[in-house]
């Protein structure tokens, strides 16, 4: 009894953990990608504004 | 924004490798392989503490084997202990200086600690089950912990809804400032009252009240799990600041956009 309550406790901290990580590298990754499109973004607009 | 400030910090860099080049060159080192040696080390601590958690620490006689969740229960804890610390040293500089940088820490160190915080409540859960054959019980020191839990959840609740804005900040700080006094009480609970909850293991300025490996034990887990602290710390922070960038230039598109 009191080792699956061992056992269950260690795996929800160890998956908690790495859940918990796996969500920041997803975060990570949205945000570079909203940096990158905004940067393309502006970069058009300040080359159309050059051109025009 | 963040461009000048890691160019900034290069400038810097380049002064410390010129007047000292020991220094500049294990600074290099860190810059380039820090997170990297982090992972590594924490990895290994964690594949330590699994060991030294079942394998090395004998099994308590009273409690038997269940007593082992004490090396994660403990450590975790700690964490949420230490990033609420920082929450509050992040917001009061924050009001102090006015630097949004401190903000963003004291914002991730919130979001690291409710998250410790909440897998010391299912921990401590599980264990109380175990071995006082309940879920939970209205003892001071569980009553705290989950009082804490409310605050920085209602932390980043603030947050979520203020949104990246000075005001926002301001209240978040005071909250983080307020919200630390809880800390601790929970962490003095089980000498102030009559708890269900064990004793401190590792009293302040005190002797520890276990056999040396289980000492052992501990350490290596504190270790292990500071050091992961250290490494979301890290991660979360970079984040926060390419979150706040991503606003930034948003905001530029739209400023140009409205020209």
């Amino acid at each position: 009894m009191g080792t699956n309550f061992l056992i269950i406790t260690y795996a929800i901290v160890w998956l908690g953990l790495m859940a918990y990580l796996g969500w920041i590298v997803l975060r990570m990754r949205g945000v570079r990608a909203d940096v990158e499109s905004a940067r393309e973004l502006l970069n058009e607009r300040r080359g159309e504004r050059t051109e025009s | 924004m963040q461009s000048v400030i890691q160019g900034s910090a290069k400038g810097r860099l380049e002064d410390i490798r010129r007047k000292a080049p020991v220094v500049g060159a294990t600074l290099e080192w860190m810059r380039r392989y820090g997170e990297l040696a982090l992972l590594g080390l924490t990895t290994l601590g964690m594949m330590l503490t699994i060991w030294a958690a079942f394998i090395y620490a004998p099994t308590e006689l009273v409690e038997g084997p269940v007593q082992r969740i004490f090396y994660v229960h403990v450590p975790l804890a700690w964490i949420s202990y230490l990033a609420f610390f920082f929450v509050l040293v992040g917001s009061a500089l924050y009001l102090w200086r006015r630097d949004e940088r401190w903000d963003a820490f004291a914002r991730v160190n919130a979001e690291i600690g409710t998250v410790f915080t909440t897998l010391v409540l299912i921990s401590g859960s599980l264990w109380g089950r175990a071995f006082w054959g309940a879920w939970w019980v209205w003892d001071e020191r569980l009553t705290t912990s989950l009082l804490m839990w409310f605050i920085y959840v209602g932390y980043l609740a603030l947050r979520t809804y203020t949104g990246r804005t000075a005001q926002g900040a301001r209240a978040a700080a005071v909250v983080g400032i307020l919200g630390f006094i809880v800390t601790p009480i929970n962490y003095m609970s089980v000498k102030w009252w009559r708890t269900l909850h064990p004793d401190q293991v590792l009293p302040l300025g005190g002797t520890p009240q276990l056999p040396a490996s289980m000492i052992v034990a501990l350490m290596i887990s504190l270790v292990t799990f500071t050091l992961l602290y250290v490494l979301l710390t890290t991660e979360v922070y970079k984040l926060e600041r390419a979150q706040a960038e991503a606003e930034r230039l948003r905001v530029d598109v739209e400023l140009g956009e409205l020209e």
